[in-house]
């Protein structure tokens, strides 16, 4: 049996490690010492310590890069979970909208990054959809050129990823109200629990798991937002859609000598997304602890 | 599972799965409208009007441009990302299953870490090493990353779909002599047929949407994938926005198309993720 043999057990396992550690592992540790060089690309490249790093720390777009991405995965963790959130409680009790609804919703998530990306340029253009229909129902002064105008421009980016994966986020939580207990629901009802009392006594405990999962690959998937920025704003204007990781795209393809810190800058936008990552699961899984 | 409790369904909620179902169609419904419609109609109509006439023109301006052979390239890597996740995959969540061997469990806990690794992080040490074994700008230099950049994702589905097979049948398969390699042929991969359809989904996916890995280890048109071909149709498009959606629906379409015959293993897949 393999659960004694570790050694066919590793055979299983080897071929696709194998691949994993050759492209992605490999790279990892040759990036991290590319770091430390002043590398711009080219065979020859010198040692210099943490001299990246420290200029990485000194340097004002990191931070406004940090700021934005920040802001981003907030604005965007918190409309996909309280959208997933209605949608999962609006359709796990209506079984026939629950099967229309869902034959939909995850279609966005599957669109391309990119392709959602010059959908919704086309929408948010200053002669597109979005203003054309805001002139249509008397709104003009609502208009804007939503991807040209620094105060709205992340705000547009962040509604696509929104529209493409609230449908996501709320499949898993539907996936957390099948699990509760129907007894449990019909007994609240009977004893007449409000809506309300229902939901924040109940259900919000039981869907603990699923908060936990979608936080988790939200808050990842937001940190890592890369080809919306890129094809719909290019980091504009005035940097107010310049992402860490569209940072990292500047400094590789932009400026001459920006390999070396480029690859800092990634090490350390790695670093960012592990912590983020391991903080929160750790905080989540407690939570749930001691919730049962 | 979908049925009714005696509680009261939800109006807020419901009002607002509907109002997102209109959210969700719309963009779609604007981006079909703008690719039929004749570019001139479609500037003196702006994108609200209705349509007043179809042409398919835009359609053939996309295939003219080459965009067909871009979509054959992803296509090709979209297939051999995953035949090589459907060889690889598998008997890893195998070996971690139902190993207990310290030492796979551990490798486990590391791939989990490897979901976290955006793909910025390596692009360049990586280019640097496609380019050194002969692979930079061929559709193989692409298929290998992208498959290895699923394997966590795919190994976790996969493990969860594993998981629920019974011990008492592997005990069964056991008394009856047979090894390792036959457990996992005829107990292992027909018991997770479920799980082996969402990762092929996934993969599929993932190698069909793929961006960043084509637009840094491909260069020439032969190579290119859909995805970054209209990054690079952008400046002959920017006034040609019917031209530009037609090449879009061109890029989605097959992911519809999948999505009509995979919807279950994916909606299970996530379900999978969430109910536990």
């Amino acid at each position: 049996m393999l659960t004694r043999r570790p050694l066919v057990a590793l055979s299983f396992a080897l071929p696709a490690l194998l691949l994993y550690s050759v492209i992605v592992i490999y790279p990892l540790f040759s990036g991290a010492y590319l770091s430390l060089t002043d590398s711009s690309g080219g065979p020859k490249a010198d040692f210099v310590g943490l001299d990246n790093y420290v200029r990485l720390f000194g340097d004002g777009d990191v931070w406004d890069a940090l700021r934005v991405t920040l802001l981003y995965a907030v604005v965007v963790v918190v409309f996909q979970n309280l959208f997933g959130l209605l949608l999962a409680r609006g359709l796990y009790n209506r079984p026939r909208a629950r099967k229309i609804v869902t034959a939909f919703v995850l279609l966005p998530s599957l669109v391309a990054p990119v392709m959602a990306a010059f959908i919704f340029s086309y929408i948010f253009a200053p002669e597109g959809a979005l203003n054309s229909f805001l002139g249509a129902i008397g709104l003009d002064s609502l208009q804007r050129v939503w991807l040209g105008d620094p105060s709205t421009a992340l705000f547009a980016v962040a509604a696509v990823n929104i529209w493409g994966f609230a449908g996501y986020s709320g499949i898993i939580y539907l996936a957390g109200y099948s699990a509760i207990d129907k007894d449990v629901l019909n007994a609240a009802a009977i004893d007449g629990a409000s809506g309300f009392s229902r939901f924040r006594y109940i259900e919000w405990p039981l869907i603990t798991p699923a908060l936990t999962v979608n936080l988790a690959l939200n808050v990842i998937g937001a940190l890592r937002v890369f080809e919306l920025p890129l094809v719909m704003t290019n980091g504009g204007p005035a940097n107010s859609t310049t992402t860490i990781t569209m940072l990292i795209y500047r400094n590789l393809f932009g400026s001459a000598g920006g390999f070396a810190y480029a690859t800092a800058l990634a090490v350390f936008f790695l670093l960012l997304v592990v912590v983020v990552a391991v903080t929160m699961t750790t905080l989540l899984r407690a939570r749930e602890r001691r919730m049962f | 599972m979908a049925t009714r409790t005696l509680a009261r369904p939800n109006w807020i909620g419901g009002s607002f799965a509907v109002a997102w179902l209109l959210i969700i169609l719309l963009p779609v419904y604007l981006m079909v409208r703008a690719a039929l419609e004749s570019r001139a109609a479609y500037t003196s109509g702006g994108p609200l009007a209705p349509p007043t006439e179809f042409t398919l023109e835009n359609f053939g301006l996309s295939f003219e441009l080459g965009f067909g052979h871009y979509l054959l390239n992803a296509a090709i890597i979209t297939v051999g990302t995953v035949a090589i996740v459907l060889v690889l995959v598998p008997p890893l969540a195998y070996a971690i299953v139902r190993s207990r061997s310290r030492g796979v469990k551990t490798v486990f806990r590391l791939l989990l870490i490897g979901l976290a690794i955006p793909a910025q992080v390596v692009v360049i040490p990586l280019y640097y090493l496609i380019n050194s074994i002969g692979l930079y700008d061929s559709l193989l230099g692409v298929i290998l990353p992208t498959a290895a950049f699923v394997i966590p994702l795919t190994t976790l589905i996969l493990t969860g779909s594993m998981r629920e097979i019974n011990n008492e049948l592997y005990e069964a398969i056991s008394m009856d002599g047979a090894g390792p390699i036959r457990t996992f042929f005829t107990l292992v991969v027909p018991l997770s047929r479920g799980g082996i359809a969402t990762i092929i989904v996934y993969s599929a996916l993932n190698a069909w949407n793929g961006f960043l890995l084509p637009l840094i280890l491909t260069r020439s048109p032969e190579v290119m994938v859909a995805t970054v071909g209209l990054s690079s149709f952008r400046q002959q498009y920017s006034v040609n926005i019917p031209g530009l959606m037609s090449a879009v629906i061109l890029t989605i379409i097959p992911i519809f198309v999948v999505y009509l015959f995979a919807r279950r293993s994916l909606v299970a897949g996530l379900m999978g993720v969430g109910g536990k």
